[in-house]
């Protein structure tokens, strides 16, 4: 499937593509915005963005062109189905509420894809089952985490919403 | 318990409880628990509520874009860890 014409279509493809190649990691975004990287519209008015990456999901350096490791920091996914059907159910809702009439695409990546070095999944602990970050191992400039995200997004596979597609 | 992932998201959630005069809300915020259906579908209500006061992006409101998609993931896991995994599906059918 690389399809969808309702957000429930989707229980059965992740379910299956749990059982052959292990968890699913997977964003819902609007269709035309990027997968891993935010524009402010995309986000809270007082959330500050860094070359497309929002400061709140990183541990920055005050001058902001270094970003630290953090064992409970990084952009975030959604680690099963339901969480992902929430997330969704969110930025549907968001959409309505602010007039946006666009389809929600879902990207998804497998937990053990091969990421650059220097990335790395990890389980949110306080949510195991629902929520996973993409969090930094090591100490990079923030082009660095770009290219490295750029890099993942290029691997994250496309599920097209239908609806509002003609 | 409600497993927040930072102390952000639950000032928002007791903000809007007193905000809204929630007594609902208040409640379950104050015990962790969903005691039942009604509480579990009226705390789901509350939630979505403050969902849409993010859509309208004022920066004097603490609810915002972020920190409601934040809240979401706590939201799956506190009806999954309390028994209302299909009810919270279903609330989500019907958003």
């Amino acid at each position: 499937m690389e399809q969808f014409k309702c957000i429930n279509d989707l229980r059965e493809y992740i379910k299956e593509l749990e059982k052959e190649k292990g968890r699913v990691l997977s964003r819902a975004c609007n269709d035309g915005t990027s997968r891993v990287f935010y524009r402010p519209c995309d986000t809270a008015p007082n959330d500050e963005i860094v070359q497309g990456i929002r400061v709140r999901d990183f541990c920055f350096s005050n001058c902001r062109h270094w970003v630290e490791p953090h064992p409970q920091m990084g952009l975030s996914f959604s680690a099963n189905w339901q969480n992902l059907k929430a997330v969704y159910k969110h930025r549907e809702r968001l959409n309505k509420k602010m007039n946006i009439n666009t389809p929600i695409n879902v990207f998804w990546i497998l937990e053990k894809a091969d990421i650059p070095q220097g990335l790395e999944f990890v389980p949110d602990k306080s949510k195991p089952k629902e929520h996973y970050y993409l969090r930094v191992t090591e100490k990079m400039t923030v082009e660095k985490l770009v290219s490295k995200l750029k890099w993942v997004a290029d691997k994250m596979s496309k599920i097209t919403d239908l609806r509002g597609i003609k | 318990m409600i497993n927040y992932s930072n102390s952000e998201e639950k000032e928002v959630l007791l903000h809007y409880a007193e905000q809204f005069d929630d007594g609902n809300a208040r409640e379950v915020l104050n015990n962790e628990t969903l005691k039942s259906e009604s509480e579990a579908k009226a705390f789901a209500e509350f939630y979505w509520r403050i969902v849409d006061i993010a859509a309208e992006r004022n920066t004097d409101e603490p609810a915002n874009i972020s920190n409601t998609e934040s809240l979401v993931y706590t939201m799956t896991n506190f009806f999954s860890q309390q028994g209302y995994e299909d009810l919270w599906d279903q609330i989500l059918d019907d958003i």
